[in-house]
């Protein structure tokens, strides 16, 4: 069991090595990095000094191991635009994030996997092919189209604005662009939860339990149910990524001002620091996930947890 | 042949007709209209579809620059579908080459593959692509880059699975001790039989492509104007959502169709050519 | 009341449509007397496993009751999937299957599943569930019964979660007790003791015994009874002694001469010079347990042996004894690290390139599975001309060699132009067969080649590896886990354990007067025994 975590945490921590020497390699290959991280509107004695504090006078190598243990030591520069930090910008912008996508990832799971669930048990009737195809639906629905349709119909219909106004907490405002950001998410977890259970239920364990006279709901809520979940759990990961890659889009539809609207806005301002630290943020979010990932499949999966 | 026709869902012929049709739309579409997707008329600003009381001429209307919806859709899609398929293809052979590298060598070379492999698959290809045009010039081959490379990581890893399983494969072991070289085993036998896997995943990946390039150029990231993608034209057409819904919802139907279609048709094909699936139902 | 506990009347079972035939079951008539063991014969696709899915209760809903009952005690049992069956599962009937690890949810604790049967049938108090947990596993004579209890089915050994499994069945002290092939996936040892403990507590509690099986050497070990099945149809019963001396259908004749047969063995070959010399091999893997830690796992221990032209050589183990991977390294599809391969006084542990390729037309093999041994996408024909296009020879030549080598392995020359999803498992056998053979080797190595087949192919294989060892005289080994079948095809036999040679000598010695324990123990533990005693040759030489 150490070692399985020793292993997965290893693998984490080369893998965030590994962005972090890409990501410095880019920016040293798009111009002078001390431009673009030095506060703006400075002098040429301040980029200097940030030149040398950066070390750009070094060899490269020398220059690669300074950019990690500034990074290390919470350094990641500022916005060209607003001189601010990068991490203030980010911490600043957040929480909008994370309300939205946390609640998008409750709508995925909460209607998911129950959705794919009641198909896998109803298999091959209406209720089975009304479940799939909602979730190709889902897959194949951009969220922009999606988000502005719904804004659309807000406004036509509802007389309203489905995007982000007022209090951004607040349900009411929450719902339009969190079923919008979860709606890919929910195809995939209904789609996944489906066939999991499927497998699961057709299992000999499960035949044997039945042969033991183990009534049917025993059988499935204390065996298929566990067994199906174990490889969710790796959905929910990989769904992470869907959501961060969908809060981009999903905010710029719905103006929700969140970190992938500061993104998309220092993408287009070439506000290099900003996108440097945001992407950083991203690759460690993904990475942290993914290793808790791996330590929740130790909790429920005693294959992995005892061997 | 005739066989596989007739055994397939309505859904799916439906979708095979769509994508039959937008294929014709992009390649021929411009022909439909005798505007150019670049003409500007100051004085036919705005007009909503001519079925909807539009302006004679302009079948879907025209953009706030007067520019006939049809033509731009056309040329949009062509845009679209031609950054689509090569973008689809450098993924699928990028990644399924590194695929079969790494099942052959083993060692050195198969852990730097699957280490490449574990830091894409944490990074959503979007922020990626985002990173990528924030520090270098937006140019359309640089894009064109950017959306071929998606995906490629999923090609990796399940061609290498594939090729291991299938180089333990009785078949593999058997031509070996035939006497048959590495490249032999490789191209003859392990290729053919991974290659499915491949197809099934390009039907996955397709209309996530096409899903990535529309979403990036919504985001006035992607194809630049006077270029025009069916993302693209969306763009433009954000702000006027409320006075001219068709300037976006017409190309985003377009979008959704496309995606849709090609899911199903990969949907099918995956069911017809996974040997697990058909092991199962038998 | 009469002194039948279960009573199957007629009863036959639908397909559903498109399948190879209309029937599962058809018309069957059984009937089980109480504490009595009734083997249920057949070959797989028979019908054997439908119907006693039936008696459960479980036939899947694709298949239905056409016609006829089953009568427990004389009652009517309920309709197919009742919840009705739910209150006599376990308790009247229970059923054990052949995957006993599979059986055995995987997240779940051993005793806990235990309990779990007790408290759905009404035991209320956890303690009472504990003590009876303990009780059963104790009753199967599982070593450590306490560690059992908390331990996961992955943790514990095929041969135990077999008998994890019959304790399950057991723990309610049922009347009837199903055994679907509950043997077949164990090595022969613990088939064995599983076998005698199934037997004993059955007896023990009178519980009558459903056995359902393909082995005749378990039917003539167990059965009061014999059912034979065929397609559907129950073909003959009978006392087991009616059944196995004086079988009047014809199908069952067919089914017990199928079952290979000791050959009188003249050891004529020993005289020329061997054409292969194993010396010495070891093969050691390295078995990751922990990120930067691994253990040596031996594989192949200091094995020797020699193969003359014309000799068949038994390689026999369980599984695990290393037999595979000693087959791996002849074939030079592995490296030992130690030991010398000689072909024809000639080293070849190390040669490479051409020379090793000239090797590989020497020396061939043959599968067990022959589903995964064809390429799904060449034809059976470029299959067989691949070895000798290799080898350089012309597409003529490799064509006429195809043609002449179905024919030699029993099938039609227009096989050639199919693919292999078009053949049976036998057919493919006869496929792999033609193709090792299309180089013309000196030695073919068959590695577990008819284990996955059914009796009745099993002999036709057999027979056709001696048909064409006599009409072309190459050397064989023959690798497998069934010393059946190595009592009826070798003429030398080497037993090997954990990697380890236990004994080397002649069939016949081996079999009739074996001097190492484990080959006793082996030999002892086949079921029914070695069928009819092989002759005694005197002349047997040993080799060792």
């Amino acid at each position: 069991m150490i070692s399985y975590i020793a292993s997965r945490f290893l693998r984490a921590i080369i893998t965030l090595l590994i962005t972090v020497t890409i990501v410095f390699v880019f920016i040293r290959l798009s111009g002078d990095p001390a431009a673009a991280l030095a506060p703006p509107d400075v002098g040429q004695e301040v980029i200097d000094q940030y030149r040398q504090k950066l070390g750009l006078d070094q060899p490269l190598w020398r220059q690669y191991t300074t950019y990690v243990s500034t990074l290390a030591t919470g350094q990641f520069g500022y916005s060209i635009h607003t001189g601010l930090p990068a991490l203030q910008l980010f911490l600043d912008k957040l929480p909008a994030t994370l309300v939205l996508g946390g609640t998008a990832l409750l709508i995925a799971l909460g209607v998911g996997i129950p959705l794919g669930a009641i198909a896998a048990l109803n298999r091959d009737t209406a209720l089975d092919r009304g479940v799939m195809a909602f979730s190709v639906f889902a897959f194949a629905m951009p969220n922009f189209l999606f988000g502005l349709a719904v804004i659309l119909t807000g406004a036509l219909v509802f007389g309203t604005f489905f995007g982000a106004s007022g209090n951004l907490f607040s349900l009411g405002t929450l719902l339009a662009p969190a079923a919008t950001l979860g709606l890919a998410s929910m195809g995939a977890f209904a789609r996944f939860a489906r066939s999991s259970v499927l497998e699961t239920i057709n299992k000999p364990f499960i035949i044997a339990a039945e042969a033991r006279g183990v009534p049917r709901t025993r059988r499935l809520l204390r065996h298929v149910a566990p067994n199906a979940a174990i490889p969710l759990v790796t959905l929910l990961g990989l769904s992470l990524g869907g959501l961060i890659a969908g809060s981009v889009v999903t905010e710029q539809v719905f103006a929700w001002p969140g970190v992938g609207q500061l993104l998309v806005r220092s993408v287009i301002t070439r506000d290099i620091a900003v996108v440097q630290f945001l992407v950083l943020m991203v690759a460690f979010t993904m990475v942290c996930a993914n290793f808790l990932v791996d330590l929740l499949y130790l909790a429920i999966d005693p294959r992995i947890r005892v061997r | 042949m005739r066989a596989h026709i007739s055994s397939m869902p309505w859904a799916v012929r439906l979708a095979l007709v769509y994508i039959v049709l937008f294929v014709l739309f992009a390649l021929f579409g411009e022909l439909l209209t005798e505007h150019g997707y670049r003409d500007t008329s100051l004085l036919k600003r705005l007009k909503p579809p001519e079925f909807l009381g539009g302006e004679p001429g302009y079948w879907l209307g025209t953009d706030e620059k007067g520019r006939d919806l049809l033509a731009r859709l056309a040329i949009g899609a062509r845009i679209t579908l031609v950054i689509a398929i090569v973008g689809t293809l450098i993924g699928a052979i990028i990644g399924s080459l590194l695929g079969l590298l790494a099942a052959a060598r083993r060692g050195m070379t198969e852990a730097v593959i699957m280490a490449a492999v574990d830091v894409q698959a944490s990074l959503p290809i979007i922020i990626v692509a985002l990173f990528v045009l924030a520090v270098f010039d937006n140019s359309f081959l640089l894009f064109l880059l950017l959306i071929g490379i998606t995906g490629w990581e999923v090609y990796a890893r399940l061609i290498r699975g594939a090729a291991l399983s299938a180089k333990e494969h009785g078949f593999a072991l058997a031509v070996r001790a035939l006497g048959a070289s590495p490249a032999r085993i490789y191209l003859r036998h392990v290729l053919p039989n991974v290659l499915n896997i491949a197809l099934v995943q390009l039907t996955i990946n397709l209309p996530l492509t096409v899903l990535l390039e529309t979403a990036l150029s919504f985001l006035g990231l992607g194809v630049q104007p006077p270029l025009t993608s069916l993302g693209q034209i969306m763009s433009e057409g954000r702000d006027r959502l409320l006075t001219a819904w068709w300037l976006t919802m017409l190309p985003g139907m377009i979008i959704f169709f496309l995606a849709l279609s090609i899911s199903l048709t990969g949907d099918w094909l995956r069911d017809r050519l996974d040997p697990t699936l058909s092991r199962l139902r038998t | 009341m009469t002194a039948e506990i279960l009573k199957v009347r007629d009863l036959s079972i639908l397909l559903p449509e498109g399948a190879d035939r209309t029937y599962a079951v058809s018309a069957a008539n059984l009937e089980l007397k109480k504490g009595e063991t009734l083997c249920l014969v057949g070959e797989s696709g028979s019908g054997k496993s439908v119907l006693s899915q039936a008696i459960m209760g479980m036939l899947p809903p694709q298949l239905t009751v056409e016609s006829g009952d089953i009568r427990f005690e004389g009652d009517l049992l309920p309709p197919q999937r009742s919840k009705l069956y739910q209150k006599l599962r376990s308790r009247k009937i229970a059923m054990i299957f052949q995957d006993a690890a599979a059986s055995l949810d995987p997240i779940r604790r051993v005793g806990h599943q235990l309990e779990e049967i007790l408290l759905v049938h009404g035991v209320e108090r956890a303690s009472e569930r504990r003590d009876r947990t303990m009780a059963l596993l104790r009753s199967v004579r599982l070593p450590d019964p306490e560690r059992i209890y908390r331990s996961y089915p992955h943790q514990i050994s095929g041969g135990q979660a077999q008998r994890v499994v019959i304790a399950e069945a057991l723990a309610l002290g049922p009347d009837v007790l199903i055994a679907d092939e509950p043997t077949t996936a164990l090595d022969v040892t613990t088939q064995a003791k599983v076998l005698q403990l199934i037997v004993e507590l059955c007896s023990a509690n009178h519980t009558a015994v459903l056995f359902v099986t393909h082995d005749i050497g378990v039917v003539s070990e167990i059965a009061d009874t014999v059912a034979v099945m065929c397609d559907g149809v129950i073909v003959e019963v009978g006392s087991r002694n009616e059944v196995l001396e004086t079988p009047t259908h014809s199908y069952t004749r067919k089914l017990l001469a199928a079952v290979p047969k000791p050959e009188n063995i003249s050891n004529a070959h020993s005289q020329n010079s061997p054409i292969l010399r194993v010396k010495n091999l070891s093969r050691t893997y390295a078995i990751k347990t922990g990120l930067f830690t691994s253990r040596p796992l031996t594989a192949v221990q200091n094995v020797s042996f020699s193969l003359h032209r014309g000799e068949t050589l038994g390689i026999v183990g369980e599984s695990g004894s290393g037999k595979s991977t000693l087959a791996r390294c002849v074939l030079r599809l592995e490296d030992p690290d130690i030991g010398t391969i000689s072909f024809n006084d000639e080293d070849i542990t190390t040669v490479t390139g051409a020379a090793l390729r000239s090797v590989r037309s020497d020396l061939q093999v043959v599968l067990q599975d022959p589903f995964s041994a064809l390429n799904p996408r060449q034809t059976v024909g470029n299959a067989i001309a691949e070895g000798p296009l290799i080898h350089g020879a012309s597409r003529e030549e490799a064509a006429g060699k195809v043609s002449d080598l179905l024919k030699k392995v029993g099938l039609p020359e227009q096989a050639a132009k199919r693919f292999p999803h078009e053949f049976s498992g036998g057919q493919r056998q006869r496929i792999c067969i033609a193709r090792a053979l299309a180089v013309q080797p000196k030695v073919l190595i068959a590695d577990e080649a008819v284990s996955a087949l059914d009796v009745s192919i099993q002999t036709q294989i057999l027979d056709l590896f001696r048909e064409l060892q006599a009409a072309m005289g190459f050397a064989m080994i023959f690798i497998t886990h069934d010393l059946v079948v190595a009592a009826s095809i070798c003429d030398n036999v080497l037993v090997m354990r954990n990697g380890n040679m236990v004994e080397y000598g002649t069939a016949n010695a081996i079999f009739t007067r074996p001097k190492e324990t484990y080959s006793q123990e082996l030999i002892a533990a086949i079921p029914g025994g070695i069928p009819r005693n092989p002759p005694t040759d005197t002349n047997a030489t040993e080799l060792r």
